[in-house]
């Protein structure tokens, strides 16, 4: 039950396609990643930089909820971290 | 009502002539949503998440089918999910600006909307505010006062429904360790008389039926129970029954809509249409405790018949499985029919339908709630519906049993954990060889023990694993003094609530995660398993961040409050524990065998059901049987006693409910759309004739007292009277606001449950002055 690493890098390569300003809403990424709503939301839910168990998440998503939806858009770090990770491949 | 109190909508009475669910639902989930800043058009994707990988719906006990149900549309599951996952914050801030008096004098809906905790606090006498403490310091502070108690058993430990099998699991560990069996749980102010009567009737506490059965019976019958508000999912199963033509049949005072019909907001068909399904083919509305007159009326013509010459009778089961037939048998043939219509409020021809749609019946299901529960005699009311079933042979077979709905989410898994403060002498000693330490073996004190130790010094110290004790238990200045007499009260909670401001001389109020939250521990993120009304069991994993960094699990507060409490003295590990909750559970298993292989079972979707002898026509009774109860109709109860004793004024049966915008204590908003009231909640629901035997109207002001003899008053006042489709001489209200009338000495025999719904009460106009 810990973040999957593949989806995590699957969400921030979604994530870095998504045209300007960058946003997406929750329900888009879902279709777009062909992945449960339930494991998306516990995805982005530990990539963000909330508190979970005493600890900052790596703050790689930003989850804002307006009125109509949630949106979903990829950080600075959130970048970074997709970055690294080409290089590394 | 303070100028800032949050007001859904304006105050009025108004007929509401839609069906259960349909529009109305959906328009009352968006509006939950919109108040909790949750995001409407998303909401699905939250909402459809009660799925295998999902988190468990916080609301009811009412199963999903395959775990995968339709939750985005049971508008009071949503009104549970939106409440927790609310973006608002009752954090220092709030604590600061308000004194406890002044919280005080807020609603139980205002506390509530305030939003989640955020810090744990603890009481400063000296500002009467809250403030912020750390965690350390919180656990040691309970932990000081615990051990300097003269007695474990001076500390009582209350369990909400909402507490999962693994936090409930290591709490009761916990507290045996350090030596008490005081464990007051919801459920001994719910379903505990159907655990006392089915465990001797049929050796199992528990409901004898799966969703599966829903699809098979003939008929299935609902006493004292309103789904439509209470159990929402259980319509779309009443639907199904419906449309495939099984019989329904309905008990229960009041007209309740969800009964009546139902339009299932996924049928695009009854939604484009306005159209809806019947629910009930017929529907008895019975005096307030008039069930067991009508059960052994229901008896009674069934042995008519079979005297007759009519094989309705299961010989063959009876007597291969059951005992006691003959003395019921004997029994029903010299009860009078005037006693059985006097008691029940319903007509020969009434009964005599009910009867013979169950004979009609091939299997047959009843399900009851807290209108069977909550009565003086609702042990002996459910033993009697439960000698019905067996008398057709109706339970252990497809399509048949029985159904006691339960409230909380895992009010029933808590039980099976242990949670019970008249523990089994088995439980006691597996705990023992499993976990190397000898348990208290003296039983522990219910609800009403509990408050009734407080009030005389018996009770020092109260913990409270969720809930909102001081606004669910009857008696409310008997309780509200006693929980004020404590040395030390602690509430583990996710919002803020009345049992907060109602505390002992010193006191803490400790936040934690809800269900819907992800719960990372050492070892990764966590599940947690919770059993439903139909004993399956299943994993919930949360999905949403934590509303704060400083949230605990319950698992981890117990575990760290354990070690705090009991240090070298315990040999369990108990934060080695909650570093991975499979550890719990492989614990769980060592101590209950019907808990083979938990942590590969749960990881199952939807889970597993847990062993039901009864089911499977295995009887764990004494005798070996299911053993048949022959019960008198109740002449003695407590309006009984008052109607003799009150001449000069009508004594009214008072039954305490709930209204659609709310759960147990929990106040979501001030409407009940399917009763047709709005914006208020201080309203008293009337027959029309008794109002003007009264000589009072629609909208007029009364004050409530209660009828007793221990020379207490005991009052509500301020309620508006609205005429309601209900049987002359009963009455209804919304609880908490009429807690205050229940006596604490009133409760269910053999089983402690206040009887919530059978109070006499006498009515007195209120000083019309005093309203404006």
């Amino acid at each position: 039950m810990s973040l999957d690493g593949l989806l995590a890098a699957g969400i921030l390569q979604e994530l870095s396609g998504v045209p300007a300003p960058g946003v997406t809403s929750l329900p888009r990424l879902s279709k777009r990643l062909g992945v449960e709503a339930s494991v998306l939301l516990r995805a982005l839910g530990q990539m963000g930089d909330d508190l979970i168990g005493g600890q900052p998440g790596p703050g790689w998503v930003r989850v804002e909820r307006t009125t109509e939806r949630w949106m979903v858009q990829l950080t600075a770090r959130g970048q970074a971290a997709l970055a690294a990770l080409a290089q590394q491949a | 009502m303070s100028e800032d109190e949050p007001r859904v909508h304006e105050q009025r009475i108004e007929f509401y002539e839609g069906p259960a669910g349909g529009w109305g639902a959906l328009r009352s989930v968006k509006e939950a949503l919109l108040r909790h800043n949750i995001p409407v058009k998303g909401a699905r994707t939250l909402l459809a998440a009660n799925q295998p990988d999902g988190f468990d719906c916080p609301g009811c006990a009412w199963p999903d089918r395959n775990h995968a149900s339709t939750f985005e549309f049971c508008e009071n599951g949503v009104k549970a999910v939106a409440s927790e996952a609310t973006a608002r914050r009752a954090g220092p801030g709030l604590f600061e600006q308000y004194t406890v008096a002044e919280l005080s004098k807020r609603s139980d809906f205002w506390l509530e909307d305030q939003g989640r905790l955020t810090h744990p606090m603890v009481y400063d006498p000296a500002a009467d505010k809250y403030r912020v403490i750390g965690w350390d310091d919180a656990f040691a502070l309970i932990a000081r006062h615990l051990n300097a108690l003269a007695t474990p058993d001076e500390a009582i430990f209350y369990t909400s429904g909402r507490t999962s099998n693994e936090a409930a699991f290591l709490y009761q560990l916990f507290v045996r360790e350090f030596g008490t069996n005081n464990f007051p749980d919801c459920s001994n102010m719910c379903h505990e008389p159907s655990g006392s009567a089915m465990r001797a009737a049929i050796g199992v506490g528990k409901g004898t039926v799966t969703l599966e059965d829903f699809e098979l019976a003939d008929a299935i019958f609902v006493f004292g129970q309103n789904p439509g508000t209470n159990h929402p999912r259980m319509l779309g199963e009443l639907r199904a029954a419906s449309k495939r033509g099984a019989r329904i049949v309905s008990f229960n005072p009041l007209r309740e809509r969800g009964l009546e019909r139902f339009a299932d907001p996924q049928s695009k068909l009854e939604m484009a249409t306005l159209g809806s399904t019947p629910i009930s083919t017929h529907y008895f509305q019975l005096r307030g405790g008039g069930d067991l007159a009508a059960v052994k009326g229901m008896m009674k013509r069934l042995l008519e018949r079979e005297d007759a010459g009519e094989q309705l009778l299961d010989r063959e089961f009876i007597a291969a499985h059951t005992s006691g037939v003959d003395e019921l048998l004997a029994d029903l043939r010299q009860q009078s029919w005037d006693e059985i219509l006097e008691e029940s409020g319903l007509s020969l021809e009434q009964v005599h339908a009910a009867a013979d749609v169950y004979c009609g019946a091939k299997s047959a299901i009843f399900c009851w709630g807290m209108g069977i529960t909550q009565h003086q005699h609702s042990v002996a009311t459910i033993q009697m519906l439960v000698n019905l079933l067996l008398l057709r042979g109706n339970v252990g077979r497809p399509g048949a049993g029985a159904c006691p709905v339960r409230g909380h989410s895992n009010v029933q898994g808590d039980r099976t954990m242990g949670i019970w403060e008249k523990p089994p002498a088995a439980l006691l000693d597996r705990l023992r060889d499993v976990a190397g330490f000898e348990p208290p073996r003296r039983n522990g004190y219910d609800t009403v023990e509990s408050i009734q130790a407080m009030l005389d010094g018996r009770g020092k110290v109260f913990f409270a694993m969720g809930g909102n004790f001081a606004a669910a238990t009857p008696d409310t200045v008997a309780t509200w003094k006693a929980l004020r007499r404590c040395e030390l009260t602690v509430h583990v909670s996710t919002k803020l609530n009345r049992s907060h401001l109602v505390h002992g001389r010193e006191a803490l109020i400790l936040p934690c995660l809800g269900r819907t939250e992800i719960d990372v521990q050492a070892t990764g993120p966590q599940g947690v398993t919770v059993e439903d009304s139909m004993s399956m069991v299943h994993l919930s994993k949360g999905l949403n961040p934590p509303a704060s960094g400083l949230l605990l699990s319950e698992p981890a507060i117990v575990a760290r409050l354990a070690q705090a409490t009991l240090g070298g003295r315990s040999s369990t590990r108990w934060l080695w524990l909650v570093e991975d909750y499979r550890r719990i559970r492989d614990l769980i298993e060592r101590v209950f065998p019907d808990f083979r292989d938990f942590n590969a079972r749960v990881d199952v979707p939807g889970g597993f059901r847990l062993y039901n002898g009864a089911s499977e026509r295995t009887w764990h009774t004494p005798s070996g049987k299911a053993q048949f109860f022959t019960h008198a109709i109740p002449r003695d109860t407590p309006v009984h006693r008052a109607r003799r004793r009150v001449k000069d004024a009508i004594v009214f049966t008072l039954q305490t409910t709930r209204s659609h915008d709310q759960y147990n204590t929990t106040i979501y908003g001030l409407d009940d759309r399917y009763r047709g009231v709005f914006g208020q909640r201080r309203v008293l629901f009337i027959n029309r004739e008794d109002l003007r035997a009264l000589g009072l109207r629609d909208g007029d002001w009364v004050d409530i007292r209660t009828v007793w003899d221990d020379g207490q008053e005991r009052r509500a006042d301020r309620f508006k009277l609205v005429s309601y489709d209900i049987p002359r001489g009963n009455l209804a209200a919304y609880y908490p606001e009429t807690n205050p009338l229940v006596p604490l000495t009133s409760v269910a025999v053999n089983a402690g449950t206040p009887t919530s719904k059978s109070i006499p009460v006498v009515l007195v106009p209120h000083p019309v002055a005093a309203v404006a």
